[in-house]
């Protein structure tokens, strides 16, 4: 590996630390005088642009690292480093007017926000425990923050607290973890632990499972997710549909990244480990979900069930089924962005949505609310025309191609339990009358961000080919000799 | 224009009402988004909707009854394009004599549906177009694909309307129905994805081979039964009793029923013709197009309790349906009991069950509709549809009476309807596999005739007892003109079945064949006869078929 190819995989993280850094400045420089309202908003969306440029950037460095053949885990990292990009130039532009309307400073969050992104991007690209551990830390602290964004609000701060109190443990078990796989092996780079680590010995598998157990906490992976409905209901939305997307999401591919590269191929104890751990993440988030009253927490639930589904991948082992749940991660990104995107938008023009009922009548107050809001949880659902469906059929599709038939069973029984709470939001959205007739506007950055979602979400479930190349097929191959051949 | 039209005709007649659909709600966007008006008027959504269905029904008989050729063997207006090359799934649709009459029946009752609706339907009509109009478009998929992930798709793509037909302009306990339909048919789903996964193994998922293909399909002898040992009884039984499942819970079998009366008795008038005419036999048309032909040997060696799970659901619909208060639920479970004859026929794998299967899918669809446009008639004049409400209605609407009078025959089996020769087929299939089979079938047909009868002289004849019934007026003309859109065809049908028996037959014997070629074991016999045997003989005695059929309707 060259040294300018190293220096492209550090682009992604010092771009993100960089706009950080500038808007802080700029921020700090426009100085803290009272603006009136279209002041505010100019600055906001000037902020949203330099955060958006900066990680524009980021993704741009990605793609060139992919189009050069970065050897790293078929590319994992940079395309890890475009999912997650994205997804953040997407949450940024969801929250600008939220934060506003609600005289939160933009500055500050937008900060928070391309930091905790810096982190994320430097955790996934490590070649070594020390730096995933730092690169962890820094993706989780902002995002703890940003959790408790709305000072004002005592949900808001019990969220960041639960989210805080829960990301130690994290840290600790994972730092301990890896404490205790240095001692065994006497490495911290991937591919030592990865020679070092000998089966069946318990220091080794100690470790492992801390690790793992670590990874599975920031993750919000079952047993380990009761933080995440707590943080996702009461965080503000904007900050919910951030951390639940980019800061798990990055999370899971942490995950895939360190099974990839660490763990040896095919072992029989972390394929039984990642079998438990996701039949439990299906079961218990699809029924969990049956019994919830708040679209939030209901969305979030329906998040510890997808992870476990995506653990689903790590059982098969292959490449098929890490593309697969690629894009499974991808549709349920979109799906879950443009949910809450929705709840938000509500929320913007005067509409609290807390509880289900809250939905009742949108249907006809917003068709065009309520539409997108379906077609969302159409997907996380899994229901044709939308992507959600083609990751469902491409995961199921790995787990029978490799033999597990029983595991597919609970994931489809699994779905059928989900589509049940799901369907309930379209039930409160088109069949209850309205309490009261209401028309708030949708701000034109949500709108935008929400038709975004929609329309890759229609077009993923339509026409999945064009995408599953790149985050499919393409990637699979280079994963798959990169499992056959470790760096 | 005319050349395009006839090269990509499947293709149009399954987009259209979809794209029609998406295109109203396009303009509807840019109406509220460009002009002070909250979307069309919903005057413009349904002519559109009638429009663009009557349009596809025309195209469905111009180009593709008229089009079709019953010399032909095999599917017909054959289109074949790659569309998720990565994953193995194609554009592959064609139409054969199993599958014409459903889309006839489907392409035919839209329209009625949303004239219907333009009346009936109160509040938000626009969205009921569009649910209509997608649904439409998911039923002719699921009744044309020749790829398997195109019928899931298609399958999966029809429950949204449903769910929300049911949910927003149902009846009083709509919200229960309409998620009780979504979890069983996402039950449904979910087995028949695990299924076609595992059938497919990687390969994929046509069903036959394609035109110039050279992979062969899954239903090719080559694939799966030519690895006989690979797919050997064990796994036909599994992969049967995933699919019995997911069809069974859809089609339904007793006791998988519960959801179907339901749902039946809950979703709006207007759309109950529609969901009990085409939507509930998917499963049905499933049964025949997947269940068959995948695993021909389980359905051989498991005979005896399938064809007694057929009559149990024949029976016990009938027997429920006499116990009824209210029209809706006895027309729910006649449809429960008439479904029992469609497994039946299936069941019975001989060629005059599945032809029967076909004409009794399309004489149920007619008549259930005629029916519930005939019920709904009266649960607008007097806003219910409890059968001791009624009592002389021949009196003051002898129009209503008499056509009540026609459908009521047509549901009954008598001679003349179409009812008669679907139903007559079955049974006959029936006494084919032993007489103790057909014997049990004609005992439920005759119970279910008894007990039609019977709520008919409750309902039209005998003194007004009532005197709210008095005044009522009689059906107009729109509704008369419904009407005889579906009694004509089914009078038709009845009178001169062999149109409709010369295009079906064919391509049954085509299936059978291929069902056949998959067998991997030899057929054992049930009761004494050998279920193989009526199949070959079928081959020989087809042109003798239609000879019989013409017999038994002199006799009758």
């Amino acid at each position: 590996m060259s040294e300018t190819a190293d220096w492209m995989a550090a682009v992604p993280a010092m771009a993100a630390a960089g706009g950080a850094l500038l808007i802080l400045a700029l921020d700090a420089a426009a100085g803290r005088t009272r603006l009136d309202g279209r002041a505010t908003r100019r600055r906001g969306l000037g902020l949203a642009l330099c955060a958006t440029l900066a990680l524009l950037i980021g993704v741009a460095a990605a793609l060139a690292q992919l189009a050069s053949g970065d050897p790293r885990e078929g590319g994992l990292p940079a395309v890890t480093v475009v999912i997650v990009g994205l997804f953040g130039v997407l949450a940024i532009w969801l929250s600008s007017t939220y934060l506003m309307a609600r005289r939160l400073r933009a500055g500050e969050y937008f900060v928070l926000l391309l930091l905790s992104l810096a982190g994320a991007f430097v955790a996934v690209s490590a070649d070594r425990a020390l730096t995933l551990w730092v690169g962890l830390e820094l993706m989780a602290l902002p995002a703890h923050v940003l959790a408790g964004f709305d000072r004002g609000r005592r949900r808001s701060n019990e969220a960041a607290l639960k989210a805080f109190l829960l990301g130690a443990l994290a840290s600790a078990t994972l730092l301990f973890g890896l404490a205790l796989l240095f001692g065994a092996t006497g490495r911290l780079d991937y591919a030592g632990l990865r020679e070092g680590l000998v089966a069946g010995r318990v220091l080794d598998t100690a470790g492992l499972g801390l690790v793992l157990a670590g990874l599975a906490l920031k993750a919000g992976l079952a047993p380990f997710h009761q933080w995440a409905p707590d943080v996702d209901e009461g965080a503000p939305a904007s900050s919910a549909a951030f951390v639940s997307v980019c800061v798990r999401g990055a999370a899971l591919l942490v995950v895939l990244r360190v099974v990839v590269a660490v763990v040896p191929e095919g072992d029989e104890a972390t394929t039984a480990v990642f079998a438990v751990l996701a039949v439990l993440g299906i079961v218990i988030g699809s029924l969990m979900a049956i019994v919830q009253r708040n679209v939030r927490r209901l969305i979030a639930w329906a998040g510890v069930a997808h992870g476990g589904t995506m653990l689903l991948a790590f059982v098969c082992g292959d490449a098929a089924a890490r593309g697969a749940m690629l894009f499974y991660l991808l549709a349920v990104g979109l799906a879950t962005f443009g949910a809450i995107g929705v709840v938000l938008t509500l929320a913007g023009g005067g509409r609290e949505v807390e509880r289900l009922e809250d939905l009742a009548g949108i249907g006809q107050a917003r068709p065009g609310l309520a539409a997108l809001m379906t077609l969302f949880v159409l997907s996380l659902a899994g229901l044709p025309v939308t992507a959600g469906f083609w990751g469902k059929w491409l995961l199921v599709r790995a787990l029978v191609g490799t033999g597990h038939v029983p595991l597919a069973v609970v994931a489809l029984l699994g779905s059928v339990i989900a589509l049940y709470a799901y369907m309930r939001v379209p039930a409160m959205l088109y069949m209850r009358e309205a309490p009261e007739q209401d028309t708030p506007d949708a701000s034109t950055s949500e709108l935008l961000v929400l038709l975004i979602c929609a329309g890759a979400t229609l077009f993923l479930g339509v026409m999945p080919d064009p995408t599953l190349p790149v985050v499919g097929s393409g990637l699979l191959e280079l994963l798959g000799q990169a499992s056959v051949s470790p760096s | 224009m005319p050349a395009f039209v006839d090269d990509h005709v499947l293709r149009i007649v399954i987009g259209l009402p979809a794209a029609t659909a998406l295109l109203l709600l396009g303009v509807n966007a840019l109406v509220v988004a460009l002009l002070p008006f909250r979307g069309l008027p919903d005057r413009v959504w349904g002519a559109a909707g009638i429009a663009a269905s009557g349009l596809t029904f025309a195209l469905a008989v111009r180009s593709v009854l008229l089009a079709f050729d019953p010399e032909q063997i095999g599917h017909q207006l054959v289109e074949h394009v790659p569309w998720i090359p990565s994953v193995g799934v194609s554009w592959f649709v064609g139409v054969d004599g199993i599958s014409l009459f459903l889309v006839l029946l489907t392409t035919g009752l839209v329209p009625l549906t949303l004239i219907t609706a333009w009346h009936q339907i109160d509040r938000a009509l626009r969205s009921f177009v569009f649910c209509v109009l997608v649904l439409e478009t998911g039923l002719l998929g699921v009744f044309l694909a020749l790829d398997a992930a195109l019928f899931f798709v298609s399958w999966q793509l029809t429950l949204l309307p449903v769910f929300l037909l049911i949910g927003i302009w149902g009846g009083s306990r709509r919200v229960r129905a309409a998620m009780r339909f979504m979890v069983v048919w996402g039950l449904s789903s979910a087995l028949l994805l695990l299924a076609l996964l595992a059938v497919s193994d990687g390969g994929g998922f046509a069903l036959v081979t394609p035109p110039g293909g050279t992979a062969p399909g899954l239903l090719d002898s080559a694939t799966l039964a030519g690895g006989s040992a690979a797919f050997g009884f064990v796994d036909q039984a599994w992969l049967f009793v995933a699919l019995l499942a997911a069809f069974g819970l859809t089609v339904p079998i007793v006791p998988l029923h519960g959801w179907l009366l339901d749902a039946e008795s809950e979703a709006p008038m207007a759309a109950a013709a529609l969901l009990t005419a085409v939507g509930f036999k998917v499963g049905a048309y499933g049964l025949l197009r997947l269940v068959l032909p995948l695993c021909p040997d389980v359905v051989d060696e498991w005979g005896a309790p399938l064809l007694a799970l057929s009559l149990v659901t024949i029976v016990y619909g009938s027997l429920l349906a006499a116990a009824q208060a209210d029209l809706r639920r006895l027309v729910a479970w006649w449809t429960v009991a008439q479904l029992g004859f469609v497994l039946l026929g299936i069941f019975s794998l001989q060629v005059h069950g599945l032809v029967g299967v076909v004409v009794a899918m399309l004489s149920h669809g007619l008549t259930a509709s005629a029916l519930l446009v005939l019920v709904g008639a009266i649960a607008d004049r007097r806003g219910t549809v409890e059968i001791s409400a009624f009592g002389g209605l021949a009196r003051p609407m002898p129009v209503f009476a008499a056509l009540f009078g026609l459908a009521m025959l047509s549901a009954m089996g008598t001679p003349a309807l179409a009812g008669f020769v679907g139903d007559l087929l079955i049974v006959l299939a029936g006494f084919g596999i032993a007489a103790s089979v057909g014997i049990a079938a004609l005992v439920g047909w005759v119970l279910g005739a008894a007990t039609l009868a019977w709520v008919y002289r409750r309902v039209a004849l005998g003194p007004v007892a009532n005197p709210e019934n008095r005044g009522l007026i009689d059906l107009g003309w729109r509704e008369r003109g419904i009407l005889l859109a579906l009694l004509v065809p089914l009078l038709w049908i009845g009178v001169h079945p062999n149109p409709v028996l010369r295009r079906v037959e064919p391509s049954v014997l085509e299936w059978m064949r291929l069902i056949d070629e998959r067998r991997v074991e030899v057929p054992t016999p049930i009761e004494g006869a050998a279920p193989g045997e009526p199949m070959r003989g079928g081959e020989a005695g087809g042109r003798a078929f239609g000879a019989r059929e013409a017999s038994a309707e002199r006799d009758a």
